[in-house]
């Protein structure tokens, strides 16, 4: 009797230690699938907006008009403040990184490197300069100059109260005429989410 | 199965007792380690001395410590991880455990998860968004002071006011980050909303926030506000607010850390039956100030002296968040007694004499919680200094009674036009 209390104790005592494992349990899955798990801005958030803004961009007015004013000419747009006004920290950059990469593939709209990206570039020119053979080298004064820039805010309305929260995001982009100021386009997106937290754990 | 024999049971219970005491004592030496440490002006020792009490039911309170003293060495990065790290714990923590509740009434209070009062969780918003600034990101700081409303709407829904106070500087704090981006409008609702909160505490109104509210309530057409408060603060000059992007000068916000916050001590009585051998015990928290001996801090800079005024208490917000808790520790202990005579009756009629011991280890188990957050200072002190914009050379006297106590230098501390350059200094001995 008293052994097979032993062995039903070292039993226990092992199952208890593999329940302490501390390898994590981890299943690959689609970048697509929607994950909600603490109700903050996250990856689905970033992705919605980034697709409804580009369809937004490409399927409305301001891109045919430039074109038709221009010989048929692409717009070209740089990248210019995106403000977090929210309540979130976010990463502004995933959305517009995919914005960017969607419109360029496009084929309908150049980008130009941003205020924070050139810096590099102009001080790997200046190097080119001095060190670069000839017929590689890549003059300074030949960049080319944005047609418009891209700005834009996340602000976040939210309403709480015990255990619930209502969340709102509103994403706003606009496109600014770089020659006269004249808003060319405005993007929005809006995102609504009930969050009800638990009120008991374990 | 034979039943146990009475020496065993006595083993077992004294190393369930020993255990108990031993990590308890563990946990206090770690703390005092660190305290030493501080004192050194030694982060990295008293970074070593806090791991050991990572995880567990104060894994909130480690990581806010870890914060504060990754801050002081510097390191603002690792301090926003730990910041960040802390946040959905402490959101989670709001929520009522079962088995914790069930094993704090039955044993200790320290088997519940810490959770820290509403005036520590508003001051690692400040840090945070200290941090933040300090790493040249005002974008994030904005971030931080709009977790501050949001948290204190959900807590306080109507009045967006903490009831027992604390949330006065965190406000003031606020002001002066949407100040800095350029958000006058949001600016000065928070600096109201800090100037409410002072009120409501009894505390009085710093100059600075004095001035600010003047200042945007001129700037924003606020009439008869700012005719009230002209009457309420005798002021009759402030720097105007010059439009956006036309301003001439900057600001130096300094802001000083005073010491290290009041710790907790546990007070207990215990109380023996005469008739069963029993022992009672209410072991219950107290507050352990070292109170810091400078009077204030003189700021000199670009030929301009600035002197620090006090804009937030710990030691008395700790205070007053401990009296608010008195009542609900006062009545669990004296369930924890109930429970632990209970058990005690019963062990006495299985073998006469097992309720004494029973009731020893239930009361030497039962020390009161003892957890602050004792590495924030004592007070917070801020002085604000309008300047022209440039680097500057910024010397920062404590003083005690007139007399300095202590120094420290600030180099190329860089002024820009309509900015706010904060710079911060936790002085914990001199």
């Amino acid at each position: 009797m008293r052994r097979r209390l032993r062995y039903a104790c070292l039993a226990a005592a092992i199952g208890a230690l593999a329940g302490c494992s501390s390898m994590p349990e981890i299943h690959r899955i689609s970048p697509n699938q929607v994950t909600d798990v603490s109700g903050y801005w996250n990856d689905t958030d970033s992705r919605l907006t980034a697709e409804q803004m580009i369809g937004q961009m490409l399927n409305e007015p301001w891109l045919d008009n430039y074109e038709n004013a221009h010989s048929g000419t692409k717009p070209v747009v740089i990248v210019g403040d995106v403000n977090n006004l929210s309540s979130e920290h976010i990463a502004v950059g995933t959305f517009i990184n995919d914005m960017q990469r969607a419109l360029i593939n496009s084929g309908d709209v150049r980008f130009v490197a941003s205020s924070g990206q050139r810096g590099g570039v102009r001080n790997e020119r200046k190097d080119q300069d001095l060190n670069a053979s000839a017929d590689t080298r890549n003059p300074m004064g030949q960049e080319t100059g944005a047609d418009f820039m891209m700005e834009g805010t996340i602000n976040t309305i939210i309403d709480a109260a015990g255990n619930t929260s209502v969340k709102y995001y509103q994403v706003n982009l606009q496109l600014i005429n770089m020659r006269t100021n004249v808003i060319a386009w405005i993007g929005q997106k809006k995102i609504k989410k009930h969050v009800e937290y638990h009120g008991i754990r374990p | 199965m034979d039943r146990p024999s009475r020496g065993a049971v006595r083993a077992a219970l004294a190393l369930c007792l020993a255990m108990a005491l031993s990590g308890c004592a563990s946990y206090v030496a770690n703390l005092r380690q660190m305290d030493r440490a501080l004192a050194a002006h030694d982060p990295d020792a008293a970074l070593a001395a806090l791991a050991p009490l990572k995880g567990g039911h104060s894994e909130a309170l480690y990581l806010l410590d870890k914060a504060m003293l990754l801050r002081m060495q510097g390191d603002y990065a690792g301090s926003i991880k730990a910041f960040e790290g802390a946040k959905p714990l402490l959101r989670y923590l709001e929520a009522t455990s079962v088995s914790e509740t069930a094993a704090a009434l039955m044993l200790s209070e320290n088997l519940r998860s810490y959770t820290p009062p509403l005036y520590e969780r508003l001051l690692l918003h400040v840090y945070q968004g200290l941090n933040y600034l300090q790493s040249g990101d005002a974008e994030a700081a904005r971030v931080e002071v709009e977790q501050i409303d949001v948290l204190l709407k959900r807590l306080y829904p109507g009045t967006d006011a903490a009831p027992h106070g604390g949330d006065a500087f965190a406000r003031y704090f606020a002001g002066l980050v949407y100040e800095d981006a350029g958000d006058w409008s949001d600016a000065m609702i928070a600096y109201r909303k800090a100037y409410q909160a002072y009120r409501a505490a009894g505390l009085p109104v710093p100059p600075g926030l004095q001035a600010s509210l003047c200042r945007f309530a001129d700037y924003l057409g606020l009439d008869k506000e700012l005719k009230a408060y002209k009457q309420q603060f005798d002021v009759d000059h402030w720097l105007p607010v010059a439009p956006h992007g036309q301003a001439a000068d900057g600001q130096l916000v300094f802001i000083l850390g005073d010491g290290l916050a009041p710790r907790k001590v546990a007070v207990t009585q215990w109380v023996q039956s005469p008739k069963s051998g029993h022992l009672f015990s209410i072991s219950l928290p107290a507050l352990r100030a070292d109170p810091p001996r400078i009077s204030g801090a003189t700021i000199s800079v670009g030929g301009e002296t600035a002197t620090t005024a006090r804009v937030e208490s710990v030691a008395q917000n700790a205070d007053k968040a401990l009296a608010t808790q008195l009542p609900q520790l006062t009545a669990d202990e004296i369930a924890r007694n109930v429970t632990r005579a209970v058990v005690a009756n019963k062990a006495d009629d299985k073998r006469q004499g097992l309720g004494a011991l029973v009731s020893l280890i239930g009361t030497v188990v039962d020390r009161a919680d003892t957890r602050i957050w004792n590495t924030l200072p004592d007070n917070i002190q801020m002085a604000r200094v309008a300047l022209a914009p440039g680097t500057y050379h910024v010397t920062v006297a404590l003083t005690d009674g007139g007399a300095v106590v202590g120094t420290k230098t600030f180099d190329n501390v860089l002024i820009k036009p309509g900015r706010i350059t904060f710079a911060t200094w936790h002085a914990i001995s001199y």
